[in-house]
């Protein structure tokens, strides 16, 4: 029973990988995974995030696990969450989940099934507001969705040209005023 | 001779002729003003620009500017959109837009061969003047995110993107033919708002860092003239994401963690719009360059890491995130620490560094160590603070007897010697450390507060113990501090062995203390037992064990044979 199911599922696998290179990536299974904790943080909610995805072809869909780990022991965490324009929420769609926060618990999960149709490197974007006693902070924090080729695609129209010295410079225009001097 | 000014690749949508007044607006909203009376006699005692569309002051001399047709002049003012954050702390105000000069930026005059022909920097009113230009010549007036001083008291920093093949931000003019008269070019970086997104560039970001960058650098040549800053990158990108592991790959892709100083001559700067943009966060900006300087002109011996609210932190984190969040405050001598974040930049929060709740008040709280700093600044009585130290006894302990202690960078050893440069001040700095929960520090080590701070080696052993109840990493007592010294030069192991159990991972970092020179760290992922050896003289020594594994206890016997 087990030999009949390997059999097929590799036959499977070997039909996808000749019909789609992109497929092909996404079977490659590369885990995309970061974390904040042991970095420096600028000053703000004491919130740290761990992620863990795949990599994804085409149209295929990325599991995005998610934790929250706070040293805070009580009150709410409140998380809004957008999402780059180009990724697709499968599922229950929602664009902010509250925790209620314990002394038991330092970790928080969300778990997010997203795709694209479009190659990229994509964002699902979260912002973080807890109530401390000093008052209220928030935290931004973002996990990369790599699709297809999995590129950062430029958000930018600036030219780039070489200066005179060799230096790549980035130009834009200016607003001007412009007077002739009499 | 008619007068006349070219202006290429210009769309014109209307012109409007009148009273000798020539006001051209281009397609782009760009407005022309050529006062040119020509040969018009009923205007030709007007040496003057004509109005000028927006409110830049005309403070260049230019009564001498024609004197010869082959010398002309271009001169300007150079601004960038400031957006500014709204009255309550909490988000970008675009109603709040204000044009401030670009400080000390290079301007340039760039020929059709793209030679530079004239290059020169704005004054601290963002006024420039590029002389002795000839006639028929066609040019650009192109602006640099860079400022540039040689010598004492100068500096060199410049903004680039680091997700574009690090290149510099320059914004430019059109182009320009300079025939028989001189010119006034006014060139402003636009924020890139169109009053509900940024939907072109965001040219006045990298003017807006160094205009930031630039007020804490006077603030710190107003008490040292000689001060000399050393060279800087700062890295933004409007692809730059609170996001990755912060790797020399996903930097290039922009996702940079959050702002942060990378510990040599970089600063990562946030832009990634509905996210979390800083480059108007006056106080980021600083206190991130905060931590610059205290690498290059101080000491920082931080070991990073994640803190907030009410943390019991390392005493070295606790400080250098202490005086980071002061040091924003002092040099804007503004109290409001504001970080703009969310849809739109319409999110975020905001602290008072002098008043906020501190929850865990002490030497460890990096609230506490904000706030003994910045009220041995400020003129502003309040509580048990009635000191106004200002800024330059504070400066001198940090880049004198800071720089070279030989105890770890902290609320103790900044104090400590603070009272010794300013021994009539001794009982209002107590008072200060008395607000927040501190007896009086008495040494560098803080011995007389906490006697098991750092410990001392003697005969070479000691057994010491980890804690983490206050947190992982960077909280306080996860790493523990051991003094030992060195009688003879020689090659010694140390050897840190777990003495109840196997399932740490320890590991430690060696600094010979005078001068202070880190030696090297060992973090093999062993459990158990870390060893590691090194060619030491006759010193002292300073050790920091900690257990990679966070166990709330962990305790080691450490050997230097």
């Amino acid at each position: 029973m087990n030999k009949i199911k390997t059999t097929k599922l590799l036959i499977a696998s070997i039909l996808m990988i000749s019909l789609n290179k992109e497929v092909a990536m996404a079977k490659d299974n590369k885990i995309a995974e970061g974390t904040t904790i042991g970095h420096y943080q600028k000053p703000g909610a004491p919130v740290d995030i761990t992620y863990h995805s795949t990599r994804v072809g085409l149209d295929e869909i990325a599991d995005i696990n998610i934790s929250l780990i706070t040293t805070l022991n009580s009150g709410e965490m409140e998380v809004k969450i957008n999402l780059d324009d180009n990724l697709e929420q499968i599922g229950e769609a929602y664009d902010s989940v509250s925790f209620t926060l314990s002394p038991n618990q330092k970790s928080y999960n969300i778990n997010l099934k997203v795709k694209s149709l479009k190659d990229g490197l994509y964002y699902i974007r979260l912002l973080a507001k807890v109530d401390t006693i000093g008052g209220a902070k928030m935290r931004a924090l973002a996990v990369p969705v790599y699709v297809g080729d999995g590129k950062l695609k430029k958000k930018s129209n600036q030219k780039i040209m070489k200066s005179l010295s060799g230096e790549n410079i980035s130009i834009s225009k200016a607003e001007e005023t412009i007077e002739i001097i009499k | 001779m008619r007068n006349k000014i070219y202006i290429l690749l210009i769309s014109f949508s209307f012109i409007i002729i009148g009273c000798g007044e020539v006001t051209t607006t281009t397609t782009d909203g760009r407005v022309i003003n050529s006062t040119s009376t020509g040969n018009d006699s009923s205007s030709s005692n007007n040496n003057t620009p004509s109005s000028i569309t927006n409110n830049l002051d005309n403070s260049n001399d230019i009564s001498d500017i024609n004197s010869s047709n082959e010398r002309l002049q271009i001169i300007g003012k150079i601004t960038y959109d400031r957006v500014w954050v709204n009255s309550n702390g909490i988000g970008l105000n675009y109603s709040n837009i204000t044009k401030e000069p670009a400080k000390q930026v290079i301007v340039k005059a760039i020929g059709a061969d793209n030679q530079v022909i004239k290059s020169t920097t704005t004054d601290d009113n963002g006024n420039y003047s590029l002389n002795n230009l000839s006639s028929n010549t066609k040019l650009k007036v192109q602006v640099y995110a860079q400022l540039k001083k040689s010598g004492i008291g100068g500096w060199d920093l410049k903004v680039v993107d680091n997700t574009n093949g690090n290149s510099q931000y320059v914004m430019e003019s059109s182009p320009i033919s300079l025939d028989d008269n001189s010119l006034r070019v006014n060139l402003n970086a636009q924020s890139g708002w169109d009053g509900s997104s940024y939907s072109s560039e965001r040219t006045a970001a990298p003017f807006a860092i160094l205009g930031s960058i630039y007020q804490a650098m006077q603030k710190v040549l107003s008490v040292d003239s000689s001060a000399t800053f050393p060279t800087l990158v700062v890295n933004w990108s409007k692809n730059n994401t609170p996001s990755g592991n912060g790797d020399e790959a996903q930097l290039r892709d922009g996702q940079i963690v959050t702002s942060h100083f990378d510990g040599e001559n970089s600063l990562y700067i946030l832009g990634d719009a509905n996210s979390d943009t800083d480059e108007y966060d006056n106080h980021i900006i600083i206190h991130e360059w905060g931590h610059y300087f205290e690498a290059n002109f101080s000491r920082a011996d931080s070991i990073g890491g994640s803190h907030g609210d009410g943390d019991k932190l390392d005493i070295r984190v606790a400080f250098g995130e202490g005086w980071g969040n002061a040091w924003s405050a002092i040099v804007t001598d503004n109290p409001i620490y504001y970080d703009t974040m969310g849809r739109k930049q319409s999110n975020g929060f905001s602290m008072n560094i002098e008043s906020e709740f501190t929850q865990n008040p002490g030497w460890y709280s990096e609230d506490s160590i904000q706030k003994i700093l910045y009220d041995l600044y400020d003129s502003h009585n309040d509580g048990g603070d009635t000191l106004s130290l200002g800024f330059k006894p504070i400066y001198d302990v940090l880049v004198g007897s800071q720089k070279t202690t030989p105890a770890f960078t902290s609320i103790f050893s900044f104090i400590t010697y603070l009272k010794e440069n300013n021994p009539s001040a001794i009982n209002k700095i107590d008072d200060i450390l008395a607000n927040e929960n501190i007896e009086s520090i008495q040494n560098i080590y803080g011995s007389t507060i906490d006697s098991d701070l750092y410990s001392d080696m003697s005969n070479g052993s000691i057994n010491i113990c980890t804690y983490s109840q206050y947190g992982r990493g960077n909280k306080l007592y996860n790493h523990r501090y051991i003094r030992f010294s060195i009688s003879q030069n020689g090659n010694y192991t140390v050897r840190v062995k777990q003495s109840d159990g196997s399932n740490s991972d320890p590991d430690f970092s060696l600094y010979k203390t005078a001068p202070f020179i880190n030696m090297g760290a060992s973090e093999e992922s062993v459990f158990g037992v870390e060893s590691h050896s090194y060619s030491l003289s006759s010193d002292d020594y300073l050790l920091d064990i900690s257990d990679y594994n966070n166990l709330r206890r962990a305790c080691f016997d450490i050997t230097v044979n």
